[in-house]
């Protein structure tokens, strides 16, 4: 099973999600406890939001 | 361990990792800086943004005399992390009074945020650090600078902030004065991380490092965007 397949079963891809293919090498890449922690996290990947520059603020 | 991704340096590998798990936070961010009662978030902003960044010089010290001391002093990956910590460490000083500065800008004394109770939020995200660096791998820290120097702000953006909320353009001297540097700061940290022999290991640590930290950084500006309504 791929990283991809993984985390759109856990619901964090969505199905049929677009990623260019560096975004899917670099999930490719991600170990078992990366994709663990992204999929108890909760979080989304991708959304249109990555591709703005929104800085958090929280500088060093 | 998956292998490592063949057609990016370690810094392209670990950026393009931080924007794909960052849309949370990037979303949070947008709403802080579109915030319709930004001039009464702002305050808590800078109150929870001091607490992180006063840890910053701390967290590298500790990150540089974890580094050179056993076991980890024969590592030349923590060696050259190490040599790249002790200068800026130096960069780095006195960051937080820029945001001392930035309060009494808005008219909050200094004193009130040196001696406000720092959040969980801040606490965890800084001591989750304190944990890998001591008890793991302190090879995880460059997750953590990764996220924390990895949007620098731009001068234009921040001037039209304190335009659409005529708030006083000196409450922001932190950002623009990050504006400035940070861009260097973040090309610094890329060249140190192409030029690290870091292994599969190291990268999961350091994409798990990011994420909490991107975790953590998401829940400060969620709490920041709901304090209008304490």
């Amino acid at each position: 099973m791929t990283n991809i397949e993984r985390l759109t079963d856990a619901g964090v891809c969505t199905a049929g999600q677009r990623f260019t293919e560096e975004e899917k090498e670099a999930i490719e890449s991600l170990s078992h406890q990366e994709v663990d922690a992204l999929i108890s996290s909760k979080e989304k990947l991708g959304e249109d939001f990555i591709k703005k520059h929104v800085p958090h603020g929280m500088m060093f | 361990m998956v292998p490592l991704a063949k057609q990016f340096t370690n810094s392209h590998l670990i950026r393009t990792k931080i924007s794909l798990f960052s849309a949370g936070l990037d979303k949070a961010a947008d709403e802080f800086w579109m915030h319709p009662e930004f001039g009464v978030v702002y305050p808590e902003y800078l109150y929870q943004s001091h607490s992180i960044i006063r840890a910053s010089v701390p967290l590298m010290q500790a990150t540089l005399q974890v580094c050179r001391s056993k076991p980890h002093s024969t590592e030349p990956v923590l060696q050259r992390f190490a040599d790249y910590l002790a200068h800026h460490i130096v960069e780095e000083t006195g960051h937080d009074e820029w945001i001392l500065n930035d309060a009494e800008a808005i008219g909050i004394p200094r004193r009130l945020i040196l001696e406000r109770i720092p959040k969980d939020s801040a606490k965890q995200m800084v001591g989750s650090q304190y944990y890998w660096i001591h008890h793991y791998h302190p090879v995880a820290m460059l997750g953590y600078i990764a996220v924390m120097e990895g949007t620098p702000p731009k001068t234009e953006f921040i001037e039209a902030v304190a335009r659409r909320t005529r708030l006083p353009l000196d409450a922001f001297s932190s950002f623009l004065l990050h504006a400035k540097v940070d861009p260097r700061h973040r090309a610094d940290l890329d060249a140190l991380l192409d030029d690290l022999s870091l292994n599969e290991h190291h990268h999961a640590l350091i994409g798990l490092s990011a994420l909490e930290t991107i975790k953590y950084l998401k829940t400060v500006l969620l709490d920041v965007n709901s304090s209008h309504l304490c």
